[in-house]
């Protein structure tokens, strides 16, 4: 868990060009001040990242870093 | 009807990733025709190719901005770039909304698409790159150049496969000449090497498997390569004014259709365009000293162009100067009307003539003064630069050389 926490944060830290120290689980999308296009490319980084597919329907339910955990953990248990 | 000058040069191709290295390239008769590495080329018959080697896209953009942009566009990018410092542009907010940009492309960003479909086909994933469509539309490069430099006039990309960007720089021409727009980025930018455009290039039967001898009686076909290639042009007026240094001067654009085969060319097809190209630029074909040909190094466009040369010019065609530069960069498709074009503006300039390399023997079939594997001094005053290409759809240059 804390292998997948790290790895998905640093997906997030690589894609939008932040330090990872400023990539909390509580770091939300909003906050990151990206448009719909930015969002689409991030979470293709995380799928990219572990090799996985987020469903469309739980796509528009990530909101958070730790939604993005969660999503990973999901699919890769 | 205005004059055209050209005020702005930029290159990045496989001879060089600037001006200057690309024409020392070029007088030095260097090749750039080597084993391809962008893909796995191990399963391929025709393993040799003209890239733009040790690219590093993190010197010329950020990481986010570098993986958004395709290579095509990356390479249209960075030599507008080249060729807007190089003349010296000074944007008004008046002169960015009346700038022209216009690119030309064969197969735009291929690679994301080909890199795309690995994944959906292949690997089974249900899903490509969310970028994939931006990046692969043939008008990214031209998109970009816009958006980065706040350009709002006319901005299109014209795609006639290897003759698009000797389209783009002869629209760029007449859309100058007639006073609609008083500058113009123009070009052309292509990066064809992923493993299912090589594949489709080569189930064609026309790459070499060897290297590309324009000309040669024992040529066996053409070498792809990629680049990025851009010209500033704008009103003599407008150059003279502000005391551009001016590269020389675009003189006339011709432009023809075969309308007789969808690979094949013909030697009347290229004959009209060259003629229309000497008529708009209002000059006898005689005071043709050089030549910048298509020269692919196929069988059939080799001789073709031959004796639409000897159609066009007579008798001259014996005392000109004709060379083909994709000896050196290979065929850059999209690319390969504006780096050639480049070439011989430079040519006329320097008064060198760049060289087929690569020659070994004549073919009676050809044999004109193809300036075989030594660049030679020459001073000329006009040169004419073709593109021909697949589909029949032909363009040819006019240049003029600047009065020193």
């Amino acid at each position: 868990m804390a292998e997948i926490e790290e790895r998905v944060r640093s997906v997030v830290s690589r894609d939008r060009g932040i330090p990872i120290d400023a990539v909390t689980m509580d770091s939300r999308i909003e906050d990151m001040h990206m448009d719909s296009l930015e969002t689409a490319n991030l979470l293709f980084a995380l799928e990219d990242e572990f090799d996985f597919s987020i469903p469309d329907d739980e796509i528009k339910l990530i909101r958070s870093v730790r939604d993005m955990v969660a999503a990973v953990e999901r699919r890769t248990a | 009807m205005h004059r055209v000058a050209i005020t702005g040069m930029g290159v990045i191709c496989p001879l060089g990733k600037s001006i200057p290295d690309f024409w020392e390239a070029l007088t030095r008769g260097q090749t750039a025709i080597g084993p391809i590495e962008l893909t796995d080329s191990s399963t391929l018959k025709c393993q040799n190719g003209a890239e733009v080697r040790d690219y590093d896209p993190g010197r010329f953009f950020d990481l986010q901005r570098s993986e958004s942009i395709d290579r095509f566009a990356q390479f249209a990018l960075i030599a507008a770039r080249q060729a807007i410092e190089d003349a010296g542009v000074q944007w008004s907010p008046e002169l960015r909304s009346t700038a022209a940009v216009i690119t030309g492309s064969c197969a735009g960003g291929q690679s994301a698409v080909d890199k795309g479909f690995f994944e959906l086909y292949r690997r089974g994933r249900p899903r490509v790159h969310p970028l994939t469509i931006p990046k692969t539309m043939a008008n990214a490069g031209a998109s970009h150049i816009a958006i980065e430099f706040g350009i709002t006039g006319p901005a299109f990309t014209i795609s006639t496969a290897c003759s698009s960007s000797a389209h783009a720089i002869g629209l760029a021409y007449t859309t100058i000449a007639s006073g609609a727009v008083s500058l113009a980025i123009a070009g052309g930018s292509e990066a064809p090497f992923s493993y299912g455009m090589l594949k489709a290039w080569e189930a064609l039967r026309v790459i070499s498997p060897t290297t590309c001898r324009p000309f040669s009686i024992d040529r066996n076909g053409m070498i792809l390569g990629e680049a990025g290639a851009m010209i500033v042009l704008e009103t003599m007026e407008s150059a003279l004014a502000r005391g551009a240094h001016i590269h020389g001067e675009l003189a006339g654009f011709g432009m023809s259709s075969d309308a007789c085969h969808i690979t094949h060319p013909s030697s009347d097809g290229a004959a009209s365009a060259m003629q229309r190209a000497l008529k708009n630029a209002g000059i006898q074909p005689e005071c043709i000293g050089y030549i910048n040909a298509h020269g692919t190094g196929t069988e059939i466009n080799d001789s073709t162009e031959s004796a639409a040369v000897r159609k066009v010019f007579g008798t001259h065609a014996e005392k000109l100067a004709l060379s083909s530069t994709k000896s050196m960069h290979g065929h850059t498709l999209g690319a390969a009307g504006a780096l050639e074009a480049i070439a011989s503006v430079l040519a006329l300039g320097k008064g060198i003539l760049p060289p087929t390399a690569n020659f070994t023997q004549p073919d009676p079939r050809c044999s004109l003064d193809v300036v075989p594997n030594v660049a030679r001094s020459a001073e000329v005053e006009y040169c004419l630069s073709n593109s021909f290409a697949f589909g029949g759809l032909n363009a040819s240059l006019v240049f003029r050389r600047a009065y020193r």
